[in-house]
């Protein structure tokens, strides 16, 4: 009721504004490099509200008329030019004459975009990597290096994770639910569909929703925004031998456009010119769009994709390993079967999103959009599932050199070069043996008494019970989102932006069997559980407790079951945002926020025999208030200068993964699980010339009350453990640069420097759960809300310097190069919470103390890149182009992307002292290409 | 077919093949390991070379047995045990968690002791290699690289029958190979420190897996007699899974590899299926 009211009454203002709109915008569009006007060169004059399309004639003119007075973003596109994107201010009555606007060539942009989106899809080792949110160029001189050109070192802007970059998809949030990731890959090889994004220009808040202490981007599907025509692109690097991919979008009949596309992906095993050997890629990308228009505005428009992709992965490894193998690439996830690369650890999604939008514009002041996404199908990762056998994994530390040496209490010379020689010369040492494995299954005939097979209870069976088996650790989404977004201009200069959204998930994590590696069957029992020192409190049967489904005891398990854990997270948000915008003068203002709520729960789908009353069934839901509060100001000092400032305040939810102590097994929070706030704000300068275009920015941000949950396998204890961490709060602030400037005849130069200073403020407190026990942490001596000194140390998983300069040239023919320098420093290795508690630095010597304290720095180090390419028009209708790029140049191999302590410690049993295993690394890869061909039309 | 639909049956098939995960055919099973009796040296030969210190075997020997030991249970850990035809144990010292997958009950292996050490750990012999903690006169045999190269599989068989013995027949020859002794009886002697009711408490379990003092779980040497009172130890791992079960009370016969332990002899039980109840016995356990 109350909604009709409010957009009556905007109505009637907007009529009511409706007078004489004499107003015009107008300019002349010239190519820098030839001085001559672009004709057809796409404008786009829009406010919050309306969006007026014209094209340039062929002396590069336009004019736009029927405006009002406001602040319209004028934005103006050429194809293989880069966008010119800046706001201008319309004054009553006025006719505002741009004058000459130079356009400067670029390929670059976009094929550096896709090698940098290509990259992102290796990642190393169990932290999944997603890709950067923007896949095109902005205005912002220091976003269009920093995105791309720093994801060779895995950059993440202000230090933050991934998890605090909103991507919308149809001004509907997409990340991830449980993880926070960037949905980047749900339209992996889609690049070309997904150019038309709407970025932040950092906190500053859009048209689609309110800011983000890390920006947003939205990414619109509608297909008649899609460029109109044929594209078709083949892609090749180091990692991905071979990408084509295929689009087409047109008006097929009045008012009805269809987008659609294809395309492929495929990279072998064993690419000759991949620097890491059993990364393969096979998949296949789909698009399919259609859109019906009614009127200006007014339009309404289906879109389905997806990406089925199998990628085989990678894992860090140690110093050791990588020393002694001479190789800095060396991949622990691989062995040979039947002569043929196998990969243990194959990341396979299938994703698809069904999209729907619908906008009206009601009047010149007044526009609603409608949108629907539905996301949906399976994804996982592969490993290798033992029960009861030796750890098959290749870099397990007692297969190295070291588990000879004093470090582990078991020095033997001779033994650690018998070590060394095996590793150098046996392939089957040094990898994962397959062969093995199978072995052992086909000598393992058992009869299982009291088996569940298929669902019925109390039978016998006989045949080869699998020790060892191929896994599929499945997590399979149904995300449901939906929201209403209203864009008004009530009176000039005032902008009014506003909705309200919802969203639904539910998360299937679950293990299935994948491949039985020769044996018949498996059977479904903890083998933890097996193990476990159990004491008087257990009053019921060993045979119940090492269940993992009670209600189907020894369950026999083929390829294609369940097995293991088995649970659902649900998750709900809502929230209703609104931010008002007002420019007078030289300043525009803005202030505004959200309210809303998440709430989630657990619905375990077995009952675990450890845990009978606190496994199966759902869990208490978990519920907070989310919020925000922002404000800003951006302020003209003088023709083409400008100051803005942003402020914003953040109470968020934490998500599913980091509430649970082990969602695996049972249904625990974490202790005193509370809602994350954010309390973030920055200071920028902008120059915005002919030519030239510069950017410095001051930020600061305050992260508290955060928690965590890490889990890794202890093969010391020989059980799944998880690290909880609560009252974790961290600081973060630095300084971004970034320039653009045209100097003379052709050649640009290009500058961007990220400097920062991210460290933890706080010692949080440190809960250690086993998988297999009820125990909080056994042999520690107590280990529930231990505190953990890390206060002062850096938060990981970016280099806190990251700079670059380069130059870039374009010649009269179409021709182009570039070569830029890129240094990186301040990184460090991410840190095991464990080994700053006063458990772990018991007994320690003075020095062994400092050594257990210290976070590691890696060195830093230069990478040198440059490309070439040339596009020509052809039969004046076809585009053709086609660019190389050769990255790391120098062949730079000492250069640790990243890198982690690892999380499990020994306890010396002579001297009573902790011991931590070595940290695990990985490392950029050495010199490698980038070739990508285009054809238009 | 409209372009479209073309397109889509396409495109399914597309997807239909691709992004599946890449399948593999299975390897083939390994032929066991065999060798004539040529080229075998018997246990007891091996034996014998022993004479009051380790003995480094620098010539090409190859004994073979059949394994009569088995780590599922926990009770016995980083150690085979095998047993020849004529009544010939011995121990092997091998670092491998789980190594009954690769050595079953009754499979016959054959070890390659070029190399290895013989020696005695308090009356009992043993092959394994090079000590470092000049403590045991061996070490462990450790790497998957060397252990395949020691310790050969070769064809499974049937488990060895455990020959019966009683107290009388007990000599140091039958150490390292599986016998029975019937008819016996738990005699509970040991504590563990704790108190109840003013008394000391008695441990009528098989091992300590939680120790009251918290600390880590703990071995123990349970006392069996016949009606003679006549004892032998059973020398049980806190780390085994039956650690913590309480022993049965009533006649029971029990299974295992005989050691030695200085001049105590012991029965290292593989499971608690070598554990035979008599059934007229009581099984509760009497307070």
């Amino acid at each position: 009721m109350k909604l009709k009211s409010v957009l009556t009454t905007l109505l009637i203002a907007t009529c009511g504004m409706a007078v004489a709109q004499q107003e015009q915008i107008k300019g002349r569009v010239l190519s820098r490099t030839t001085n001559l006007p672009i004709e057809g060169a796409r404008v786009q004059i829009s406010s919050n509200v309306d969006e007026h399309i014209v094209t340039t004639n062929e002396n590069g003119l336009f004019t736009v008329s029927n405006l009002y007075p406001a602040t319209w973003r004028v934005w103006i596109t050429v194809e293989d030019f880069s966008d010119y994107n800046v706001p201008s201010t319309l004054r009553p009555g006025a006719v505002l004459d741009l004058g000459t606007i130079f356009m400067f060539p670029t390929i670059t942009n976009m094929a550096i975009m896709d090698a940098g989106g290509m990259e992102m899809e290796t990642e190393g080792g169990d932290q999944t990597q997603s890709g950067p949110s923007l896949l095109s160029g902005s205005a912002d001189p220091f976003t269009n290096i920093s995105n791309f050109r720093f994801s060779e070192m895995r950059f993440k802007a202000r230090g933050y994770n991934w998890n605090l970059q909103r991507v919308y998809l149809n001004g509907l949030h997409m990340n991830d639910i449980n993880t926070g990731n960037s949905p980047f890959f749900l339209w992996g090889g889609l690049n070309d569909l997904m150019r038309n994004q709407e970025p932040s220009m950092g906190m500053h808040p859009t048209g689609y929703a309110v800011g983000n202490v890390a920006g947003t981007n939205n990414v619109v599907t509608r297909p008649s925004q899609i460029r109109r025509g044929f594209q078709g692109n083949y892609a090749s690097s180091g990692t991905l031998a071979n990408r084509l991919s295929i689009a087409w979008a047109n008006e097929i009949a009045p008012s009805w456009f269809l987008a659609v596309a294809g395309g492929v992906r495929y990279s072998p095993t064993d690419y000759f010119l991949n620097y890491t050997l059993g990364t393969f890629q096979q998949g296949v990308s789909y698009f399919l769009g259609l859109e019906k228009r009614f009127g200006f505005g007014h339009s309404l428009s289906i879109t389905g994709f997806g990406a089925p992709l199998a990628r085989g992965s990678t894992n860090l490894t140690t110093q050791e390993v990588f020393d002694l193998l001479q190789n800095p690439y060396y991949n622990p996830n691989i062995g040979w079967q039947n002569g043929q690369i196998r990969n243990g650890a194959v990341r396979n999604s299938h994703e698809p999103v069904i999209t729907l939008d619908y906008t009206n514009r009601i009047s010149s002041r007044l526009r609603i959009q409608a949108a629907a996404n539905y996301r949906f199908g399976r994804s996982g990762v592969t490993g290798i599932d033992w029960h009861n056998a030796p750890d098959p994994r290749p870099d397990y530390w007692r297969n190295l050199p070291s588990a000879f040496t004093e470090r582990f209490g078991n020095e033997d010379p001779i033994k650690e070069i018998n070590a060394r020689e095996a590793w150098l010369t046996d392939p089957n040492v040094r990898h994962i043996n397959w062969e093995n494995m199978y072995n052992v299954n086909y000598n393992n005939r058992e009869t299982i008494q009291n088996a569940t097979n298929n669902g019925v209870r109390d039978t016998v069976i006989t045949g080869l019970r699998s020790v060892y088996a191929a896994m599929n650790r499945r997590v399979d989404q149904r995300d449901f989102s939906t929201g209403i977004t209203v864009n008004a201009m009530p009176t000039a200069f005032l902008r009014i932006d506003g909705g309200i959204n919802y969203r639904w998930n539910r998360t299937h994590y679950h293990l299935v069997m994948h491949d039985l590696l020769g044996g018949d069957f498996w059977v479904d029992v903890d083998q933890f559980a097996e193990r476990a020192e159990l004491g008087e409190e257990a009053d019921y049967p060993r045979e119940d407790q090492i269940q993992n489904d009670m209600n189907n005891p020894n369950r026999i398990v083929r390829v294609g079951d369940s097995y293991s854990y088995n649970y659902y997270a649900f998750t709900q948000r809502g929230s209703l945002w609104g931010i008002g915008h007002y420019d007078f003068g030289n300043i525009g203002v803005y202030f505004g926020g959200d309210i809303g709520f998440t709430s989630f729960h657990r619905e375990g789908l077995v009952r675990k025999g450890l845990f009978p009353d606190n496994s199966y069934g759902k869990s208490e839901s978990n519920d907070f208030l989310t919020y925000s509060l922002q404000a800003g100001m951006n302020y003209q000092v003088w023709a083409n200068h400008y100051v803005n400032v942003n402020v914003n305040f953040v109470q968020q939810a934490p998500v599913f993964q980091d509430a649970y102590l082990s969602p695996r097994t049972r249904n625990t929070t974490v202790n005193d699980l509370k809602p994350e706030k954010i309390f973030a704000t920055d200071l920028g300068y902008t120059i915005r010339l002919d030519g030239t275009r510069f950017r410095i920015a001051g930020f600061y941000t305050e992260i508290y009350d955060r928690s965590s949950v890490r889990t890794f396998y202890d093969d010391v204890k020989r059980t799944m453990s998880n690290f909880a961490l609560s009252k974790i709060s961290q600081r973060h602030m630095g300084v971004e640069f970034g320039a653009d400037v045209y100097v003379w005849n052709g050649f640009t130069v290009k500058s961007a420097v990220a400097y920062g200073d991210y460290k933890y403020s706080s010692n949080p407190l440190l809960t250690l759960t086993e998988d297999n026990s009820d125990k909080l942490l056994s042999s520690w001596g107590g280990f529930e809300d231990e505190r953990v000194y890390w206060k002062g140390f850096y938060v990981a998983g970016t280099p806190q310097l990251a700079s670059n300069l380069g130059i870039e040239y374009r010649a009269r023919q179409n021709w182009f190069g570039g070569i830029d320098l890129n240094y990186y420093d301040y990184i460090f290795v991410e840190i095991n919470p464990r080994r700053r508690t006063d458990a772990a630095l018991q007994n320690l010597s003075g020095t062994e103390k400092a050594d257990m304290l210290r976070q590691e720095r890696f060195d830093g180090g230069f990478s040198l890149n440059a490309n070439i390419g040339q596009w020509r028009t052809i039969m004046r209708k076809y585009n053709l182009g086609i660019m190389l790029s050769i990255n790391n140049i120098l062949n730079n191999q000492n250069l640790k992307t990243g890198g982690f302590e690892q999380s499990r410690m020994r306890l010396d049993p002579d001297t009573n002292q902790y011991r931590a295993y070595d940290s695990r690394y990985a490392y950029m890869a050495g010199t490698s290409y980038f070739l990508n061909v285009f054809l238009r039309f | 077919m409209k372009p479209i639909s073309k397109l889509c049956l396409l495109l399914s098939l597309a997807i239909a093949f691709t992004a599946c995960i890449p399948e593999f055919d299975p390897p083939k099973k390994r032929p066991p390991a065999e060798f004539a009796d040529e080229q075998l040296t018997s246990i007891r030969s091996l034996k014998d070379r022993h004479r009051g210190e380790p003995v480094v075997i620098r010539d090409s020997v190859i004994i073979s047995g059949r394994v009569i030991s088995n780590d599922r249970s926990g009770n016995i850990y980083n150690e085979l045990y095998i047993q020849d035809d004529d009544y010939e144990g011995i121990r092997i010292k091998i670092r491998m968690s789980n190594m009954f997958n690769f050595y079953r009950l009754g499979q016959r292996v054959y070890i390659n002791c070029f190399g290895l050490i013989l020696g005695n750990n308090a009356g009992t012999l043993e092959l394994g290699t090079r000590s470092t903690d000049g403590r045991n006169e061996t070490g462990r045999i450790e790497g998957i690289w060397t252990i395949e190269k020691t310790v050969l599989q070769g064809t499974l068989e049937d488990e060895i029958e455990p020959m019966v013995i009683t107290f009388s027949k007990l000599n140091r020859n039958l150490v390292n190979t599986l016998v029975r002794i019937n008819d016996l009886t738990f005699k509970p002697t040991l504590t563990d420190g704790d108190t109840i009711g003013g008394r000391d408490n008695v441990v009528r379990t098989w091992a300590l897996p939680n120790p009251v003092d918290g600390s880590n779980p703990r071995s123990l040497s349970q006392l069996f007699e016949d009606e003679s009172e006549q004892t032998i130890i059973t020398r049980n791992s806190g780390y085994a899974r039956f650690a913590g079960d309480v022993i049965p009370t009533g006649k029971v016969d029990l299974i295992g590899i005989l050691t030695i332990f200085n001049n105590n002899y012991q029965l290292l039980l593989r499971d608690l299926n070598d554990v035979i109840i008599h059934k007229e016995s009581d099984p509760d356990p009497e307070e």
